[in-house]
């Protein structure tokens, strides 16, 4: 019975999680790339909760003592791999940054360079 | 053969006019690439009629020089010639340093530790570092580089080209002298004397060095054992 109460929580979360994925895209807050991820968590997150018997027998066939210890350690592994994916999000965007910097003072440089040989005001 | 001076300046409002003085004194072309400085420079640029690219905020030392690089390589300069901001290097060595680049060299370092170099060297700390580095690049590409973390480079129309489009952002130098070794360039060194500075410090503190020693090895050896990117696009 208890287990069954679980079940039921656990979907209502996953369900809620995944309509404000979906919400946050919608209003633009969210990229869709990036927004795969979560879905997928969260769909599998319900499908687990929803059949959890191929859960327990992979959890006993990889030999953790509980259920839960293995949800543990996927639920840490996955975080670990979101953490590195946003760092390589963050060094593509310095490197966005970087070059914007530089072509804005380059362009605003050579802009200051024509209104300079246009002779209004002398050196 | 048309010569441009890059002068990457973060907060020098002391040293930067004299600096300029001296360059104009010799009769080059020259940059200031004011890297989002906090102090005045950009403002005592304006009042001396500095030719200066002004970042809209503080990129490094790396991000500074590529704007150089860049702004070098679109103007046509046959040379782009890398000098600190702070009165450290003498331009009086530029005359040799543009020889070895007409005998073909894509890029002439200025060094402190040739057997004819004298003046200031540095702390023994920092030496020891730079042996390092210089002992890397011997093993990896044997290929003796001196002084491979001296900031007064000239580079030529190839090696700029490659450096608009590939800089490293915090401590350049070395790992940029490995990505030119490895694309087959020329690299050559010529003595030169340097100075201690005028005014304010170093950017490299005794803290970071060995975060700075550990970084710089790592990118060096990334460096040299990733496969080349042909033509990626940007």
């Amino acid at each position: 019975m208890s287990l069954l109460i679980m079940q039921i929580f656990i979907i209502a979360i996953c369900l809620i999680f995944l309509v404000y994925i979906v919400y946050l895209v919608k209003r633009k807050k969210l990229l869709l790339k990036y927004s795969l991820l979560w879905l997928a968590l969260s769909v599998v997150a319900g499908l687990c909760a929803l059949f959890p018997g191929p859960l327990f027998s992979l959890a006993v066939l990889l030999g953790f003592e509980t259920a839960s210890n293995f949800i543990f350690v996927i639920g840490f592994f996955f975080l670990l791999a979101i953490c590195l994916s946003l760092s390589v999000i963050a060094s593509r965007q310095t490197e966005y940054i970087k070059t914007l910097v530089q072509d804005l003072a380059l362009l605003r440089q050579s802009k200051e360079d024509t209104t300079k040989d246009s002779g209004s005001s002398p050196e | 053969m048309r010569v441009l001076l890059i002068i990457p300046a973060f907060n020098e409002e002391k040293n930067i006019v004299s600096v300029v003085r001296q360059i104009r004194e010799q009769g080059y072309d020259y940059v200031v690439i004011n890297d989002g400085s906090k102090d005045r420079t950009q403002e005592i640029c304006r009042e001396h009629n500095i030719n200066v690219i002004n970042l809209s905020s503080n990129l490094g030392i790396g991000g500074a020089v590529q704007t150089g690089h860049k702004y070098a390589f679109s103007n046509n300069y046959d040379v782009d010639i890398q000098i600190d901001g702070d009165g450290q290097h003498d331009i009086s060595f530029i005359p040799a340093m543009l020889t070895e680049i007409a005998n073909g060299a894509d890029l002439v370092i200025g060094s402190r530790f040739l057997e004819n170099s004298q003046g200031f060297k540095s702390s023994f700390m920092r030496r020891v570092g730079i042996k390092w580095l210089s002992g890397l690049i011997r093993m990896l590409y044997k290929k003796k580089i001196t002084d491979p973390t001296s900031g007064l480079r000239a580079s030529g129309r190839r090696s700029m080209e490659y450096f608009s489009s590939n800089y490293p952002t915090d401590y350049p130098e070395p790992e940029s002298i490995v990505a030119l070794l490895k694309r087959k360039m020329e690299i050559r060194e010529v003595p030169v004397q340097m100075k201690a500075r005028f005014e304010g410090k170093s950017s490299i503190t005794i803290t970071g060095s060995v975060y700075y020693m550990i970084k710089v090895t790592l990118a060096m050896l990334i460096e040299a054992f990733s496969r080349p990117a042909k033509k990626r696009k940007k």
